[in-house]
């Protein structure tokens, strides 16, 4: 295990997770005209509930203490299975980890819900569920394909010579896609469903618990906007003899939170939410384009592409 | 054979008079067995131990029917060559069920397999037992036997499937011209059960899809990687039987059979919601594992395997979904709303817990038990359960947090338009619209229920003629 890579991974995490939310919800302000709050926003707000007294709603029991921390604690383990701005990834071939870390991520927050006793929030942790029943198999299927493309587990910046570009490209649009429902934001906020659940799963929550899920989600978004960075890099492979470390490795990822950023946002601003059936009917179509990412990018080597 | 004897003819007499001397005297028959084949006396295989040994553990049940339980180890440690051992234990399921008034769906597919079997054994195809063991593992379209065999016959359920189980395991190399049938077969037995397990609203139903998940998993291992085999058997041997037990104490305690009317019970059955909540998390973190080991196989550029490991982790995740779902609506998620009290055999079903996720923790304890029995060296198993740890470390910071954070507790919320005991019995309603997203999955099912009343109209007794004379037949031919 690469200390230096884990540490450096795990300090910049926390310190950028919020203010890449920030980010987002500065640019989303601005495509609706409106001024929007400070970058730094989302740290103020984590802050403040970590001083705000804990409730325990009386339904709340083991699950409804230990779901926050877990959230917050997959999250970070993200982040030892990949490469930010290091060259090295803390672990060798973390890819696997990191595919299974973001899929139980998403039923953890589910489960949140459901240790409430409220009924919003079953009724949020449910959707939550279907939706990542829905959306989950289009996600693994884009990453293995990104990993078969790489002939690589580990999720790094290094170059294994050139990849199939139509696979790659495919596989790139549906992580983009099931990116969306990912992050939990318009369209596809129907977990939350803000305007007639407030918050869904999360209603109970509050103070450091509420804090800890929040920090957890920033994380796991942070994570997920870091993964296009090796896509880039795979698209640029060829080209990356004799360049410099910041040309091969920071560039990429910045890159890609910044791309992902403007991508959620405009998401969020241009459209409206989605009901569940209709989320599901457009995750049908992801899933096919990731299946035929999947199935390219294994037939890649024999088709001489 | 004297011994075999005993075990079959002891504990079905003593029943008559008394239960518990039945059950004490077939632990000493078990141990007997096990003392027997460790000092050399009568050797017993990997799989002959597995059985003794998980007979044994089923015996903390209280309510396990010991005549049932020593037939099938009986008929299961025999050691009959080919598919003799199964073949019997079919017949005597099938006896004992009619005699209870009732061959259920187990009759209509014995109807369709053992003819099936002895065609294919005429065939001279290795594979000929085939159809039995998927219908004894209830692996779809047999699963209907499932629901029916844990929720009638409780813990002799668990004790079938492992018993067929393990001859799939011995005899693997028979199957291997049927491998991807058998992988498929697997990942649809997982899937299905994650499906029915998400919309089960009586306990019986969600028991039998947590068994179905479980031994999905073990077929699949069982057939192309023995290290991960051996490791994930005895955790999850243990779970299945805490759950199970658990399950039926709840039902017996309670007199409630459905999802919805629990809630809460962690407040009173704390050593019992604990169980189930490391028994949970012993699975799940055995399928992630799995899911690890199919996928670093994959990579190194077997298709198979690939989706095989996309399968397996989509599962991992939708069984953590499955079973918390279970949890939160029988132990927590609601404030309690009546005292239950304990059943007796808390303290031993809390011990099994424990030891299954000590078992997931340490794979080299599970597979130096194989080793031990088999006097093999120990399988090299690099891999470590990446899914437990991460979840101690969050349960270990909890304890900090809580104590650094310490809660207000508030009294029960009040939505506005419902009291408590209102929403308590329609919480699980919210999942209807996954019945209406995933609509094909339920509608895909053989119709077994309407042949099942057309079979419960035919004498059992007939039935068995019939079948015998058929297999008479059959090998004569």
């Amino acid at each position: 295990m690469n200390i230096l890579s884990l540490v450096v991974n795990l300090v910049l995490a926390i310190l950028i997770a919020p203010l890449l939310d920030g980010l987002r919800r500065k640019i989303t302000a601005r495509l609706q005209n409106r001024v929007g709050p400070p970058i730094t926003q989302s740290w103020h707000d984590v802050i403040k509930l970590f001083s705000k007294e804990s409730i325990l709603p009386e339904a709340g029991g083991f699950l409804f203490v230990v779901v926050p921390i877990l959230t917050l604690v997959l999250s970070l383990s993200m982040f030892a299975t990949m490469s930010t701005v290091t060259a090295q990834a803390p672990i060798e071939e973390g890819g696997i980890i990191f595919i299974e870390l973001v899929v139980l991520s998403a039923f953890t927050f589910a489960i949140a819900g459901s240790a409430s006793g409220n009924p919003y929030g079953v009724v949020g942790g449910s959707r939550e569920v279907i939706l990542a029943t829905i959306v989950e198999p289009s996600m693994i299927a884009s990453l293995v394909s990104l990993v078969l493309l790489r002939g690589s587990a580990t999720l790094d910046y290094s170059t294994t010579g050139y990849i199939a570009l139509l696979p790659l490209l495919m596989s790139g649009l549906a992580y983009f896609l099931c990116l969306l429902a990912e992050s939990g934001r318009t369209p596809f906020d129907v977990a939350e469903a803000e305007s007639e659940l407030s918050g869904g799963p999360l209603i109970e929550f509050s103070g450091p618990s509420l804090a800890t899920l929040k920090l957890g989600n920033y994380l796991r978004n942070l994570a997920l906007c870091s993964i296009p960075a090796f896509y880039i890099s795979a698209l640029i492979a060829p080209k990356l003899d004799g360049v410099g470390y910041s040309v091969a490795v920071v560039i990429p990822y910045l890159v890609s939170l910044i791309l992902c950023t403007l991508v959620l946002s405009l998401a969020e601003s241009l459209n409206a939410r989605f009901r569940l059936l209709e989320a599901s009917r457009f995750y049908g179509f992801v899933l096919l384009l990731s299946a035929a990412s999947l199935a390219l990018a294994y037939l890649a080597p024999a088709l001489g592409w | 054979m004297i011994y075999q004897a005993i075990l079959l003819l002891a504990p079905p007499l003593l029943y008559l008079f008394n239960r518990r001397i039945a059950r004490i005297l077939l632990a000493l028959v078990l141990v007997l067995f096990l003392i027997m084949g460790g000092i050399g006396y009568a050797p017993l295989g990997f799989d002959q131990v597995v059985i003794l040994v998980t007979s044994l553990a089923l015996l903390v049940d209280q309510e396990i029917n010991p005549q049932m339980l020593s037939l099938v180890s009986l008929v299961s440690i025999l050691g009959l060559p080919g598919y003799l051992p199964l073949f019997s234990m079919i017949i005597l399921i099938f006896l004992a069920l009619s005699a209870k008034g009732t061959q259920g769906k187990i009759g209509l597919y014995a109807l369709i397999v053992m003819p099936l079997t002895i065609l294919l054994q005429v065939l001279g195809y290795q594979f000929a037992d085939l159809p039995i063991l998927l219908v004894l593992l209830g692996v779809p379209p047999f699963h209907g036997w499932l629901s029916e065999m844990y929720s009638k016959y409780r813990s002799i359920g668990i004790l079938v499937s492992m018993a067929s189980l393990m001859y799939l395991f011995s005899n693997r190399a028979s199957y291997l011209d049927l491998l991807p049938l058998i992988l498929i077969l697997g990942v649809i037995m997982i899937l299905s059960g994650i499906f029915q397990g998400m919309v089960s609203k009586s306990l019986a139903n969600l028991s039998s899809a947590i068994h179905q998940v479980t031994f999905g998993l073990l077929i699949v291992a069982s057939q192309v990687n023995t290290a991960l085999f051996i490791y994930a058997l005895i955790p999850s041997t243990l779970s299945l039987i805490v759950i199970n037990s658990l399950h039926y104490d709840l039902l017996r305690i309670t007199g409630k059979s459905g999802i919805f009317d629990f809630g809460g019970l962690s407040a009173t059955l704390r050593s019992e919601a604990t169980s189930i909540l490391l028994s949970y998390l012993t699975i799940i973190s055995i399928m992630s594992l799995g899911a690890e080991v199919f996928m670093r196989s994959g990579i190194s550029g077997d298709l198979e395997f690939v989706l095989l490991g996309c399968a397996t982790i989509f599962t991992v995740a939708a069984t953590l979904a499955m079973f918390f779902r279970g949890y939160t609506l029988i132990y927590e998620g609601l404030p309690m709303r009546e005292a239950v009290t304990s059943g007796k055999e808390k303290y031993h079903i809390l011990a099994f817990s424990f030891l299954g996720i000590f078992s997931a923790l340490i794979p080299v304890f599970p597979l130096g038990v194989y080793s031990f029995i088999t006097s093999q060296p120990i399988f090299q198993f690099d891999a470590i359960n990446v899914l437990l740890l991460i979840i101690i470390m969050a349960a270990m910071l909890s304890i900090i947090f809580t104590s650094r954070f310490k809660p207000v507790k508030r009294k029960s919320w009040f939505t506005g338009y419902a009291g408590i005991a209102d929403l308590g019995g329609s919480r699980g309603e919210v999942f209807t619209s996954w019945a209406e997203i995933f609509k094909p999955v339920y509608t895909i099912r053989v119709p077994d229920d309407r042949i099942s009343a057309i079979l419960e109209r035919l004498n059992p007794v007939l039935i068995l003629l019939v079948l015998l004379a058929v297999t008479v037949i059959g090998v004569m031919i």
